[in-house]
């Protein structure tokens, strides 16, 4: 959805009568990004509840800090995917390969991202610098994936710790969005 | 309306269509022909999937031993809340599922200490990302994730294990612990029952013919019935027998009974 925003506005050329309006281009980029973001929230809320109430009908507990750290950790998590998604709008030209990249580097970040640094003490040099390098580099997105605590039954999250991960989150979001922003000022739109 | 020389000209694409039409029927009859005739060599194929009762055994082939095995390790993982090693850990200490291993359902082969299988946490990346997953060692059976589930939560592993005996029903070891596990929980006849099933899908099994046999005075109700049983079938004696007594020469007679019988006993 948030890769489709801004294309989607040049192709059908409705970019043009909303900057006419007395609105900045970055404000145009945040209310895309933001716009994004409540709506997977509403999404993101009706699984959980779904979910929850079907583990509540066979577990007869409900551990509500649980579910909401983990709603919250995830909702965080979607907005570092729908800032990186809108950066890779204004990267890349076509949807379709923005889509797939992101994907990829998703899937990659959530499947191998903490075991990264693993990986390169079992290489040489220089491709271990390179993969150490990556692996503090790249946002973290496993630090909001908590659903096996959930699923487990695990105590729930420290407060600091998940303030933390959200700040940490912040920061990744602020930088895709900063960079989409610096791209989108400087594009030319036709 | 067409005139002659177009009438003429026509002709050949006349007949080519005609003759394409009269190939594409040729290919038409002979696929059925072929078809009724290779159906029913299909029919009597040993290698036919479809001839197996089990759905899985046709949707999947022999890659179901693939996934019963899946199965079999995410019972474990499940056992231990979720701690286990992924493919860039040390698995030293998880060779040999957990749960097997406790129920003595299979040889281990675990080495090094199964709580310390992370190591130290090598940067702030990972001593942080260690609160978002589960980091600390525990057993189901030993008050779970939060140090208060009771034996029955041990439960979430059973409906794992049950897929991966359906979907390899000659993997002993599988009923084994499944039964092994319900024992521990107190359900003798479900323990029971799975032994039998397991049995009923590899007849005479050493293994599962033991455990039956071991299950039996768990139960002193289940040893008397059986002790009156055997009294009855000209058997050996059941008043003043010892629980011990009564264990041992079941369990004889009915490995004895079970290989003689193929499957069952009453």
């Amino acid at each position: 959805m948030a890769a489709r925003q801004i294309p989607a506005e040049r192709e059908s050329r409705t970019i043009y009568p909303l900057l006419a309006k007395p609105i900045s281009r970055t404000e145009v980029l945040l209310a895309k990004f933001f716009g994004c973001w409540l709506a997977t929230a509403v999404t993101l809320i009706a699984f959980y509840a779904f979910f929850g109430l079907m583990a509540m009908s066979k577990e007869h507990h409900w551990p509500m800090t649980n579910y909401f750290q983990a709603v919250w950790l995830h909702w965080i998590m979607l907005g570092v995917i729908i800032a990186m998604s809108l950066l890779g709008s204004l990267v890349f030209t076509a949807v379709s390969s923005n889509v797939t990249i992101c994907f990829i580097a998703v899937t990659f970040i959530l499947m191998l991202g903490r075991h990264l640094d693993k990986v390169a003490m079992q290489v040489g040099e220089p491709a271990r610098s390179l993969l150490m390098g990556l692996f503090f580099a790249i946002p973290h997105l496993e630090f909001f994936d908590v659903r096996d605590l959930v699923i487990h039954n695990w105590p729930s999250l420290h407060w600091l710790v998940c303030l933390k991960a959200t700040a940490y989150g912040a920061v990744y979001g602020a930088f895709f969005l900063l960079a989409a922003c610096l791209i989108f000022r400087r594009r030319a739109l036709n | 309306m067409n005139t002659p020389a177009q009438a003429h000209a026509d002709a050949p694409r006349e007949r080519r269509r005609f003759a394409a039409g009269l190939c594409l029927a040729l290919l038409l009859v002979t696929g059925f022909c072929l078809a009724t005739d290779l159906s029913l060599w299909f029919r009597n194929w040993p290698g036919n999937r479809a001839a197996s009762a089990n759905l899985m055994t046709i949707a999947i082939g022999d890659a179901r031993r693939l996934f019963a095995d899946t199965f079999f390790v995410k019972a474990d993982a499940y056992f231990h809340s979720g701690m286990y090693p992924t493919i860039y850990d040390n698995r030293q200490s998880y060779k040999t599922p957990h749960i097997a291993e406790d129920s003595g359902a299979m040889k281990g082969k675990n080495t090094g200490d199964e709580t310390k299988f992370l190591g130290p946490p090598r940067n702030w990346i990972d001593a942080f990302g260690r609160q978002f997953y589960p980091s600390v060692h525990t057993h189901l059976s030993e008050g779970g994730a939060n140090g208060q589930e009771g034996e029955a939560t041990v439960g979430e592993i059973l409906s794992w294990l049950k897929l991966s005996s359906e979907l390899d029903p000659k993997r002993v070891e599988v009923y084994a612990v499944t039964a092994y596990w319900l024992r521990r929980m107190d359900k003798i006849d479900d323990s029971e029952n799975e032994l039998r099933e397991g049995l009923k899908e590899n007849p005479g099994d050493p293994q599962l013919l033991f455990d039956l046999g071991r299950l039996l005075p768990q139960s002193h109700w289940r040893a008397q019935r059986l002790g009156s049983g055997i009294t009855q079938s000209g058997g050996f004696g059941g008043q003043g027998q010892r629980p011990q007594q009564v264990y041992h020469r079941a369990n004889s007679c009915l490995t004895r009974s079970l290989g003689r019988n193929g499957t069952s006993y009453q």
